[in-house]
């Protein structure tokens, strides 16, 4: 009986991997930095604190066999205050459909002069399948070097 | 190269999906990111539907609007760089009237939008915020060779 449990369970794992259910991640970072009109400007982590500046990257779902995925887009701030509002914002999250082979973006722009905050940013990426993609970029004082 | 179509898709799936979950998001005067106003037309209220449609999308915001403006989606002048522009609304039963950055979008693709992901089956009534009256000859050049924005769209508070 041993002997048939053995070649038996083998199977199933190789079958298991042939099915694309292994651990291999489906989401890759394309490019990271600084974008200008959604081209990037500079391949960076740090971003200087400007009006206007655009930081974050462009992924792809890099599993042609993955279907559909939902996504959840976290961007985690140093703590935003807005103007007229008591608490502090430390998250913006956003749901997304994900599908394989196209590319997306996950950026934030600084709109406004409150929401210029020195400190780590981290853009994430959770899909439902338990993939994560994150990157975190510094933004610092202009003029300063980091 | 931009697949438009592709992207024209996500844009439509990002609006349906996020219109499910927080319908506040179209129709209501003074909150929502655009609103009906006649059977062909949303005003879309800029730069925030742009930003928050790409963000769902998962694409710049300059990709979103270069895919509503050659899909046609959305109106511009003839030399298709001009899309938003300063207009006086209000909301009917009110008197007072605000400036917003305003773009109009086909009804047709927000309507199409709700029905494929949204969970609509009807498309949305018109809602109850009007142009002013008066700045009527200022949106001609956004509908040139296009169906005009109906008589319904105006008012005067």
């Amino acid at each position: 009986m041993r002997k048939l449990l053995l070649p038996l369970l083998l199977c199933m794992l190789s079958g298991c991997a042939m099915l694309g259910m292994e651990d291999k991640p489906r989401l890759a970072v394309v490019e990271s930095g600084i974008f200008k009109n959604g081209v990037l400007a500079m391949d960076t982590r740090g971003v200087p604190r400007e009006l206007g500046s655009t930081f974050g990257y462009r992924f792809k779902v890099t599993d042609p066999k993955a279907g559909p995925l939902k996504a959840r887009v976290v961007t985690a701030t140093p703590g935003l205050l807005e103007p007229g509002k008591d608490a502090v914002q430390r998250e913006y999250v956003s749901t997304l459909t994900l599908q394989p082979g196209q590319e997306y973006e996950v950026f934030f722009t600084f709109n406004e002069p409150w929401e210029m905050v020195t400190g780590p940013w981290e853009l994430r990426v959770e899909t439902d399948k338990g993939d994560v993609l994150t990157q975190t970029f510094n933004v610092y004082e202009a003029g300063k070097m980091q | 190269m931009i697949d438009y179509t592709q992207s024209l898709e996500r844009l439509e799936r990002a609006l349906g999906e996020h219109y499910q979950g927080s319908s506040y998001i179209l129709g209501v005067p003074g909150t929502s990111l655009a609103l009906k106003v006649d059977p062909f037309y949303y005003l879309a209220i800029q730069p925030g539907f742009i930003k928050y449609l790409a963000r769902w999308a998962g694409m710049f915001p300059e990709r979103a609007a270069q895919t509503l403006l050659k899909t046609g989606n959305m109106l511009s002048d003839a030399g298709h760089t001009i899309y938003t522009t300063p207009v006086r609304v209000y909301a009917e039963g009110t008197s007072e009237t605000s400036t917003v950055g305003a773009s109009f979008i086909l009804a047709n693709f927000i309507d199409k939008a709700l029905a494929m992901y949204g969970g609509v089956t009807d498309p949305l009534p018109v809602s109850g915020l009007k142009i002013v009256a008066g700045e009527r000859p200022r949106l001609d050049f956004l509908f040139q060779g296009k169906t005009p924005l109906q008589a319904l769209a105006f008012g005067n508070p």
